[in-house]
């Protein structure tokens, strides 16, 4: 088994004002199950291969059933952080001719969600950023079930909810950045309405964390599981 | 009867995933999730059966099925676009049953979800569905063995126990009575109670 080495700081990671003790995330995720949900083509399994394997994919298949993730095991300095066994599970989204929405994963995902303590929810930031409607609606869509998942569960149940935009290295914008301007970039993705709209949809911005980065190579996707990781709660 | 389902998500990633169940597309929003669910639900751990090319991928958990093949079509992304079949095997498997569940495979996939099975892959299918048949009839004869043997060695105990402690002395003729006796229950057992049941697997 590859391991994913995270470059965490022994000791703390300093991120702007906020101090991370790696004990505290290792204690967090350790024995944590994680649900990766979103539309079709946002790189699902291309995260959870990653985080199985240590390998980014070139070539692979539509998740057309559902594929077991056994072991998710991510080094944190000496220590080792395994998740538990969950699924990779198809996209949602498509339509008929007529506009039906299409939404045959929803049984499957919504028992995945009620299972996991960690819910990822992955978008194209290059299609939100340039406002396409389709990939604002099937969010939007898959939001709104989120929600009614939400509110069935008991309120006492501690989620952990992720929005996760991927395919940042897609958008021409962000090409053209330094990395002290990617700040203005997040900023610019959460303030769009429909981002606002999911975090509002999923809880609200006091329990909605927003990531963004990339899977296109080895040092984006490391950053992007880091930047996720380093904001789980204990 | 095949009772075969398949699910396809389309090449374009964005229409509507092809449901067929039964021969029949599926257009109900309940039917649809809950055979995906159903699908789903078949936990058993996935193992390839390549034996003649192309790669086929199969969970079973007797006695239901899931396929995975992959027709020669990529999608709009240049990604492999898996079929997943789903079945049932019958209680009375037999050789016409997997030549049926191959020509409705190879049926559905060219005529109705319009997709090209690359070469082997029938060949594959068949080949396995044969194999857990034959698997599944040597299990069944395996059972019915143990049980034959089980009979004849605890009936003719169990007698010879109710006779030593009913406290019976018997003569020699009597006990030769006896065995034959309970010969015939044995027999009887297995002929009417056992045997009956191989006709389902096509037992020779």
């Amino acid at each position: 088994m590859i391991e994913i080495f995270i470059a965490f700081a022994v000791g703390a990671v300093v991120s702007g004002s906020v101090v991370y003790k790696w004990e505290d995330i290792f204690y967090s995720l350790q024995g944590k199950k994680i649900a990766v949900l979103g539309a079709k083509r946002v790189g699902k399994t291309t995260l959870f291969k990653y985080m199985e394997k240590g390998i980014l994919i070139e070539q692979y298949n539509q998740t057309a059933n559902r594929e077991d993730v056994e072991r998710i095991r991510i080094k944190l300095g000496d220590l080792d952080i395994r998740l538990k066994k969950t699924d990779d599970l198809p996209g949602s989204g498509s339509t008929d001719g007529l506009g039906h929405d299409s939404i045959d994963q929803y049984y499957k995902w919504k028992q995945l969600f009620e299972e996991a303590d960690l819910v990822l929810y992955l978008v194209r930031t290059d299609m939100l950023l340039k406002h396409d409607s389709e990939t604002e609606k099937r969010a939007d869509d898959d939001l709104k079930q989120i929600q009614i998942w939400i509110k069935e569960l008991d309120a006492t149940e501690r989620k952990q909810f992720f929005i996760v935009g991927n395919h940042w290295d897609s958008d021409p914008v962000y090409k053209n950045l330094t990395p002290d301007q990617r700040g203005n970039y997040q900023s610019q993705f959460t303030s769009l309405p429909i981002v606002k709209r999911m975090i509002q949809l999923a809880g609200g911005a006091a329990k909605v964390k927003v990531t963004l980065g990339s899977l296109a190579n080895e040092n984006d996707a490391n950053y992007l599981i880091q930047t996720i990781f380093r904001q789980v709660e204990k | 009867m095949t009772n075969l389902s398949f699910f396809a998500q389309n090449l374009d990633n964005k229409s509507r995933d092809i449901i067929i169940q039964n021969g029949e597309e599926l257009y109900n929003d309940e039917s649809r999730r809950k055979l995906v669910f159903e699908i789903s639900e078949v936990r058993a751990k996935k193992i390839e059966i390549a034996l003649y090319g192309p790669s086929v991928t199969v969970r079973h958990s007797d006695p239901k099925f899931v396929m995975e093949v992959i027709p020669v079509e990529k999608d709009e992304s240049n990604r492999l676009a898996p079929i997943v079949i789903y079945g049932e095997f019958p209680e009375e498997g037999s050789s016409d049953w997997v030549n049926n569940v191959c020509n409705e495979i190879q049926g559905v996939i060219s005529n109705q979800i319009k997709r090209t099975l690359q070469n082997g892959t029938l060949e594959s299918i068949k080949k396995w569905l044969n194999d857990e048949l034959e698997a599944k009839k040597k299990k069944v004869q395996f059972q019915r063995n143990l049980i034959s043997l089980s009979t004849s060695f605890f009936l003719p105990l169990a007698v010879s126990l109710l006779l030593q402690f009913q406290g019976w002395q018997l003569t020699l003729l009597q006990i030769g009575g006896l065995i034959g006796l309970i010969n015939l229950l044995v027999m009887s057992l297995q002929i009417f109670l056992i045997n009956s049941h191989q006709s389902k697997f096509n037992l020779k």
